[in-house]
């Protein structure tokens, strides 16, 4: 993971209008920042103007930029709103208004396959698949905590929410990805 | 067997809504205490714990992002460079 003090300095010299500084940056985060996009809007053409949309941004505003978290959320966060902007789409998935119960008998509790989820998650397509049936917000939360290694007080800082609430929705998210697992990805919650 | 029966004193339907802190290391040392000798006891939770624990686990080892593929960080300078 990037070093969080050498990313200030960077993003310090950004806001200065060092476009070499800026440049390290892109380097460093632009996979992540591309990789979170592509699990928010689902086609590459369209990461990719997130991709754009989220460092233009980022450049452009380089000196709003006000060190309280670290830089890589404050992208994140960016790379968020660039994508809501970008996927108006008409299969969002919004929530999954399921009981905790009800999440925990879909995603096997008291079930003999109930292991297969872990197996079947060793496979990088059925996983993405699985992913992409969640709510957008479960998704994110996710990636960020778990694939990008964003903190609690971060990944609430992308989100826009509570520590509370992003312990809570990662906990149904990871029952609503084994229940999607168990299903073949099938499983839409509308 | 549901997730109303009590084994080591709490419910699996408490373990259930409790395994998210359990995994984040977010639980008091009495709660996790109760909680691991509940599913040192039943096997419905210690399955369902072990599948939600390595679920986690595959989404840190499978999901690790990429970098850029060449083309699309060269698309992605070019498109800086011609912000002034």
């Amino acid at each position: 993971m990037p070093d969080q003090a050498d990313d200030r300095e960077l993003m310090i010299r950004a806001a200065a209008g060092d476009r070499p500084a800026f440049a390290a940056l892109v380097d460093r985060y632009g996979g992540r920042v591309f990789h979170l996009a592509r699990a928010l809007v689902r086609d590459d053409a369209t990461a990719e103007d997130v991709l754009q949309d989220t460092f233009l941004a980022a450049w452009r505003t380089a000196a709003s930029y006000r060190g309280d978290g670290a830089v890589a959320s404050w992208l994140y966060a960016i790379a968020r709103h660039a994508a809501h902007r970008r996927a108006r789409r008409a299969d969002q998935i919004a929530t999954d208004d399921r009981s905790l119960e009800a999440l925990g008998a879909a995603a096997g509790w008291g079930q003999p396959d109930v292991l297969d989820v872990v197996a079947r998650g060793e496979d990088r397509a059925q996983l993405e698949a699985a992913m992409a049936a969640l709510p957008d917000d479960d998704r994110l939360a996710l990636w960020l905590h778990h694939v990008l290694d964003q903190t609690f007080d971060d990944t609430a800082r992308v989100l826009g929410c509570s520590v509370a609430a992003v312990k809570s929705r990662l906990h149904r998210a990871r029952l609503a990805l084994a229940a999607s697992l168990r299903q073949g990805g099938d499983h839409v919650a509308r | 067997m549901s997730l109303d029966d009590r084994v080591a004193g709490i419910s699996c339907r408490e373990v259930l809504a409790q395994l998210g802190d359990y995994q984040d290391g977010g639980l008091a040392a009495n709660a996790r205490a109760a909680l691991e000798a509940h599913v040192g006891a039943c096997a419905n939770c210690a399955a369902f714990g072990g599948a939600y624990g390595g679920l986690v686990a595959r989404l840190r080892e499978r999901l690790t992002p990429r970098d850029l593929d060449a083309e699309r960080a060269a698309r992605l300078a070019a498109r800086l460079a011609q912000d002034e």
